[in-house]
């Protein structure tokens, strides 16, 4: 759990990372309300291959007691030309309730859209791991990852 | 009109080419952290674009726009009602 402040200060550290990683567009966080939402998307350019990607950091917090609590998030890179898609995503399904899920949807070039088991991770963690995905070249890699309804 | 290609990431050598300074300046920058970069591995480094654009004065903008607590319950809706499996169990339950 943060505190109001706690949470006003790590976004705005957060807009002063990921302004360094492309064109930024920020939700401006608004705590008079709950839910809140951390919800930051980044436009990469793509140089002469034409390899555009766009990344989305996506946190939504409800109110504690005095303080907010993360109980969703979803931090996905897109790539504009169709090598795909990569997403760590944490929410409740319709058959799960309340419980919030943790998974993966991994798309590659050319091949259809997979749900993936997943682990907890913060967005400065998934900001990593995106962006390195980026870096060593596409098109997104979907080998190793277990299928959710894996029996 | 930019003389340098607009990409996602950049060399060390080609941040150096494109400031007109040394490597070794701009790897020593990264190495005591004065230039953010992206770590590949222990050997190779990666400068994204809006850092080097704001090393040049030239920082990218930033937009902003508000949710509504509406708008924001609409994307958890959004993501509850996806067409995901449910995991099966493993092991039979009482």
């Amino acid at each position: 759990m943060l505190s109001a402040a706690a949470l006003q200060a790590r976004h705005a550290a957060l807009i002063g990372v990921l302004s360094g990683d492309g064109e930024l567009d920020v939700n401006n966080l608004d705590l008079s309300v709950s839910p809140a939402a951390v919800d930051l998307r980044v436009k990469v350019p793509g140089g002469l291959a034409g390899h555009q990607v766009s990344l989305r950091y996506f946190e939504k917090y409800v109110r504690s007691g005095t303080g907010w609590v993360l109980v969703e998030y979803v931090f996905l890179l897109s790539w504009q030309n169709g090598l795909g898609q990569y997403e760590y995503h944490w929410h409740p399904f319709r058959w799960s309730g309340d419980q919030a899920i943790f998974h993966v949807h991994c798309q590659p070039l050319r091949g259809a859209r997979g749900y993936y088991r997943s682990h907890p991770l913060t967005l400065e963690e998934a900001r990593a791991d995106l962006l390195r995905r980026y870096a060593t070249g596409g098109p997104v890699d979907c080998t190793g990852l277990y299928a959710l309804d894996l029996a | 009109m930019d003389q340098f290609e607009h990409k996602a990431f950049y060399s060390p050598a080609e941040v150096a080419l494109i400031l007109d300074v040394s490597h070794s300046y701009v790897t020593d920058s990264i190495r005591e952290g004065r230039i953010a970069a992206i770590h590949l591995s222990p050997r190779v480094q990666r400068v994204a674009y809006g850092t080097l654009m704001a090393l040049l004065e030239r920082p990218l903008p930033v937009r902003r726009r508000r949710m509504t607590p509406a708008e924001i319950e609409a994307v958890s809706q959004t993501l509850r009602d996806e067409d995901v499996p449910a995991p099966v169990r493993r092991y039979a339950t009482r």
